[in-house]
């Protein structure tokens, strides 16, 4: 058994440097329980796993109060900083509206953007074109929630080469599909928050379009942050392919603003 | 490191559109990697019985090959009602041949309901040897699984594949009935989940499983490794607890 299974048996920090996370929210109260972590349960429970940073959306990317979302964020990451990062989220109300937001939350020092089609809008929606216009001027990475079909966000893929496109729950169902997307579109990238953990899927994703293309993310506090992760640590994958799934793919996705 | 019995694996079941079939020995061979001692077994994926008696012959067959405790079978039961099928007793006695033993019922699956003019010679039955039964909601909602067991107060029932937005029925669920537990596993992917049951006096009644083949044995893992309970409760839910439930079955 490697260190790093040892160490998940025992329930003791991972012990690989700088894990990040590319998909966490923060927040609670939705359409069912979720444990309200605030941010210092947040960061107290990644501690417990050793992971070093995780990347947020407010939960208000379901639904409107996006702004209130955007600046409990901001509160959140100059508390922690480099243990929370940030992703916009965005109502798109109109261009100038998402614009505004987004340029005023980039400039607190946000790192990214989410969108979530919850809120009854395509990724195409028009008003979202000036976010996804400076996610692709600035290279700043982009994690769109899905759920299979993702010939609808094509457009997207075609238009914003420049942003790194993550697939947030990348799997979750039509795998193939993913895999698919990911060799057509060089920015895309597979995340793998789900609930399940199917059985293989980080490993078949690593086969298929290489580990490179993988990113971790555990939707907590929504799941738990180490079931999550028990699925990457468990993969029949190298050990080295673990540390770029953990590590080095997000460390380039992400750029500066979380450490690297 | 703690000792690990999963309640909630399986293996031998075909998928539609899943060329490969996972064999005991795949099981075997993520235990060796996971470091999991025993496992409780069903046939997973799951997939309608030509033959009951015969499946479930198969997976104790299995299990006995396995050798030592390391596999214990939790074969599928059906109510008799349509004539047939062997009694219930009969198909717990068999369930029962080679040691402890658990049941699973699905009812769509296996054409049968709920309600209490069909499903109750099965259940009075295995109430009556207190065999647990493990159920899924996709066959057995939270609210039936809240029937049965306020009308068999005896009968051990346990929930797996729970998901991660069912907290707010499951607390309530396990508080109001004595004789429901749950399963981790699948999709039982609730934050601070086993310490939320656990805070609802269920401490007797969490049980650890992987949901393999589905899921990654790791995931299920990790969430027991990394819960803030005390060493305890921890070994309970990880092994004590199925021990627990097991050896209370009348053979």
């Amino acid at each position: 058994m490697s260190a790093l299974l040892q160490a998940v048996r025992r329930g003791e920090p991972l012990g690989i440097p700088d894990v990040i996370d590319v998909h966490g929210h923060l927040g609670s109260g939705w359409s069912f329980t979720v444990p309200a972590l605030g941010p210092d349960g947040l960061v107290a429970t990644m501690d417990r796993l050793g992971v070093r940073t995780v990347l947020c959306s407010h939960v208000s990317c379901m639904h409107g109060d996006v702004h209130m979302g955007n600046r409990l964020l901001a509160q959140a990451m100059r508390a922690h900083p480099g243990r929370i990062a940030g992703y916009v989220v965005l109502w798109p109300g109109s261009r100038e509206e998402v614009a505004g937001e987004v340029r005023r939350r980039l400039d607190e020092g946000f790192t990214g953007v989410k969108l979530h089609d919850a809120n009854g809008f395509d990724y195409t929606d028009d008003a979202y074109a000036p976010a996804l216009a400076v996610a692709h001027e600035r290279r700043l990475p982009v994690l769109l929630h899905t759920w299979g079909d993702l010939n609808q966000y094509e457009a997207v893929f075609q238009q914003y080469r420049n942003c790194p496109i993550l697939l947030g729950h990348a799997g979750c169902t039509n795998v193939e599909q993913y895999v698919d997307f990911a060799r057509r579109y060089a920015q895309v990238y597979l995340e793998l928050a789900y609930s399940g953990c199917r059985c293989g899927l980080a490993a078949h994703f690593v086969r298929e379009v290489g580990p490179q293309r993988v990113l971790w993310g555990s939707d907590a506090p929504w799941m738990p942050f180490a079931q999550q992760i028990g699925k990457v640590v468990f993969a029949d994958i190298s050990e080295a392919d673990k540390r770029t799934i953990l590590v080095d793919n997000p460390r380039k996705v992400l750029g500066s603003a979380c450490g690297g | 490191m703690i000792e690990l019995f999963d309640a909630w694996a399986g293996f031998g079941g075909g998928e539609p559109g899943v060329r490969e079939q996972v064999t005991a020995e795949d099981l075997a061979a993520e235990m060796d990697r996971a470091s999991i001692a025993r496992a409780l077994v069903r046939t997973a994926p799951e997939q309608p019985h030509r033959d009951l008696g015969d499946a479930n012959a198969r997976l104790l067959a299995a299990c006995a090959a396995a050798g030592a405790g390391r596999l214990i079978p939790c074969g599928v039961v059906v109510p008799d009602t349509g004539g047939d099928l062997p009694s219930p007793a009969q198909q717990i006695d068999a369930l029962l041949a080679d040691g402890p033993a658990a049941a699973c019922i699905r009812p769509e699956m296996d054409g049968w309901v709920l309600a209490d003019w069909v499903a109750d010679g099965l259940l009075a039955a295995l109430a009556e040897r207190r065999v647990p039964v493990f159920c899924r909601p996709d066959h057995v909602p939270l609210t039936d699984v809240g029937e049965i067991a306020r009308r068999h107060p005896g009968l051990p029932i346990v929930v797996a594949d729970v998901g991660y937005r069912s907290l707010r029925i499951l607390r309530p669920l396990m508080r109001t009935f004595a004789n429901v537990h749950v399963s981790t596993g699948g999709a039982f992917s609730v934050p601070r989940g086993i310490e939320y049951l656990l805070d609802a006096g269920s401490a007797e009644r969490v049980l650890f499983g992987t949901g393999f083949p589905a899921s990654e044995p790791m995931a299920a893992v990790a969430q027991l490794a990394y819960a803030e309970i005390d060493a305890s409760a921890r070994a309970d839910v990880a092994s004590g607890n199925l021990d627990r439930l097991l050896g209370g079955t009348v053979r």
